[in-house]
């Protein structure tokens, strides 16, 4: 009976409302300078920003406890990397490719710096208004914080390992159900055996429940 | 690096566009001024492989092709003793100074090629220096930023944008001028690092609202000159655009002000066209001649009139305001027509066609 039922697909998804994403999208901005970011009038209209004047905490930012992260490039992280930014934009993007990064420096003008905004997912050039800010943000929050974006994220990666992708529309049709059930563990069980370790294993399931996130479970 | 090269050239050289210039020691002889060929390039083997390349023009004056690791100069006006022969004797006994030796030419080229190196050096020190300064500017800018921001988030209003709409006058105009020293410096940027000009993504951009922010900005600016803005036209579309794209309007408005005459108009025009929409700034001034037409968009180009009219200037906007459109894959064009007493000047006009994403067009 299998064969009659029509594959769900993410885009069978209800696309999460804007306005509740916007409270939900958890932003971390990773500056050394505390007056780049108009930290005051975002909060102002409910944007939760977090500040961090240099990297912390690096699993935090692997593990995608952050949806958005504003990244400096320069004094921000040369206890992790050499290339300081870059560096750790570098990682992110090998080990978590969903996390939405934005390259965020004065160094616009440096010519060996180009690699850096080519990598991140948008840029803001220092110094920056609020209200181009807050564009930004939310350009990001309805075209990044889809369902989409983070099940691209997830298929590539299985795609990466060998899988066919008959196999990988099977999973997505099993998370979509899951996920239309609101049911974590089912979610976790559709990845479980596809996946090649359980480091993998952990990363793409940290992936789906972003998905979750998105709709507030 | 070639700019510099023609700098310390002694001898008189010819650009591929066919314009003369004199050199240090040597100034462009009579004959090639009267020259109406101008063809000096094709009288050199440019496929040969030597650094130095003599040819003769048909008046019987030496070409010398200098290939230097940053580009090739074309010396002209030359006669080479050793190796022209072919110069006919009242040429030669003419032009006197203009003889060189070959050695002459061959140390000046073995010396420039050592001392380049050293000259690229210290340029990008000198580059490096500017671009520090830069930071420091930008973080006293963001500074000011907040402080701007910090006044307008005691007005009354839900949003910033509300607070901006509903506050008064001077504090509108005290953000107009932070904004204008952004958008200055991500230009200042984009001369540094071309491809800033394409950092970040796309997005949708309400062109005519962009440039009536530009009007806005310069609006002050203008009426201290005693020249007047407006805004015509009718667009709905916004094309997908980086954020340099301000640049665009930014240059052009801000040159019409600064070379317009004082009591006349400049006119900013965006209408909807067929797959673009159309950006046209319109002024009155000296006109561009017609032998720099094609250069206004190099670097450091200044028309004429550029030194009289605004000390300012520095013949950069127009080399940024290309840059740009290149990275946006459209051109800005020029046209004037002069008015027909004096010629020099009458209408200028810079215009660019600003595409539509043509998926999204053809979605329409």
């Amino acid at each position: 009976m299998d064969w009659f039922r029509r594959r769900k697909k993410i885009e069978d998804l209800p696309a999460p409302p804007v306005g509740e994403l916007r409270k939900r999208t958890r932003i971390l901005v990773i500056d050394d300078d505390p007056h780049s970011f108009p930290f005051d009038t975002l909060r102002k209209e409910g944007y939760a920003i977090d500040y961090w004047p240099k990297v912390e905490n690096l699993r935090t930012l692997e593990e995608g406890q952050y949806d958005v992260i504003f990244l400096d490039i320069q004094g921000v992280a040369q206890d992790y990397a050499k290339e300081d930014g870059l560096g750790v934009l570098e990682y992110l993007k090998e080990k978590n490719p969903s996390q939405i990064v934005v390259a965020f420096s004065a160094h616009s003008y440096d010519l060996s710096k180009n690699r850096f905004w080519r990598l991140a997912d948008d840029s803001l050039s220092k110094p920056v208004e609020a209200v181009k800010c807050k564009q930004l943000i939310d350009n990001l929050i309805e075209s990044k914080r889809t369902p989409a974006h983070y099940w691209q994220a997830i298929a590539d990666s299985l795609r990466r390992q060998g899988l066919a992708a008959e196999d990988i529309e099977r999973v997505e049709d099993k998370v979509v159900r899951a996920l239309t059930r609101k049911d974590r563990k089912a979610i976790a069980e559709a990845l479980d055996p596809v996946v090649k370790s359980t480091e993998m294993g952990v990363r793409l399931v940290g992936i789906a429940f972003k998905i979750a996130g998105l709709f507030g479970w | 690096m070639l700019e510099i090269l023609k700098l310390l050239c002694p001898y008189p050289h010819v650009d591929q566009d066919r314009s003369y210039a004199d050199g240090i020691a040597l100034p462009q002889p009579r004959v090639c001024h009267k020259c109406k060929a101008r063809d000096c390039w094709s009288h050199v083997d440019r496929g040969a492989n030597a650094d130095l390349v003599h040819g003769v023009c048909p008046t019987g004056m030496s070409v010398v092709l200098c290939r230097f690791p940053s580009g090739l100069l074309l010396c002209n006006g030359l006669i080479v003793k050793q190796l022209n022969g072919q110069c006919p004797p009242p040429i030669r006994k003419k032009y006197q100074s203009h003889k060189v030796a070959w050695d002459e030419v061959a140390v000046w080229h073995r010396n420039l090629t050592r001392a380049l190196p050293l000259i690229e050096e210290v340029a990008d020190k000198k580059a490096q220096e500017a671009i520090h300064g830069l930071h420091d500017v930008k973080t006293a800018v963001s500074l000011v930023t907040r402080n701007a921001e910090a006044i307008i988030g005691t007005l009354p209003g839900d949003s910033a944008e509300e607070r901006i709409e509903n506050a008064p006058d001077e504090i509108k105009s005290l953000l107009k001028s932070v904004q204008l020293l952004h958008t200055r410096l991500s230009a200042s940027s984009i001369l540094a690092n071309p491809e800033a000009a394409s950092h970040g993504q796309k997005h949708r951009t309400p062109v005519h609202k962009v440039c009536y922010k530009m009007v806005r900005l310069f609006q002050e600016l203008a009426a201290a000159r005693g020249v007047r803005i407006k805004m015509l036209g009718t667009s709905y579309e916004a094309p997908d655009c980086y954020d340099s794209f301000e640049t665009v309007p930014l240059v052009l408005i801000d040159n019409a002000v600064k070379y317009s005459e004082p009591g006349r108009e400049v006119t900013v025009t965006v209408q909807d066209m067929h797959a673009c929409v159309s950006l046209k700034v319109e002024s009155y001034g000296q006109v561009v001649p017609e032998s720099m037409r094609k250069a206004i968009f190099q670097r450091g180009t200044r028309g004429p009139d550029a030194h009289r009219r605004a000390s300012s200037g520095s013949g950069l906007g127009l080399y940024i305001a290309s840059v740009v459109a290149e990275a946006h894959g459209f051109a800005i064009r020029y046209d004037c027509e002069p008015s027909s007493r004096s010629g020099s000047s009458g209408k200028n006009t810079f215009w660019c066609d600003i595409p539509l994403d043509p998926d999204r067009h053809e979605e329409r």
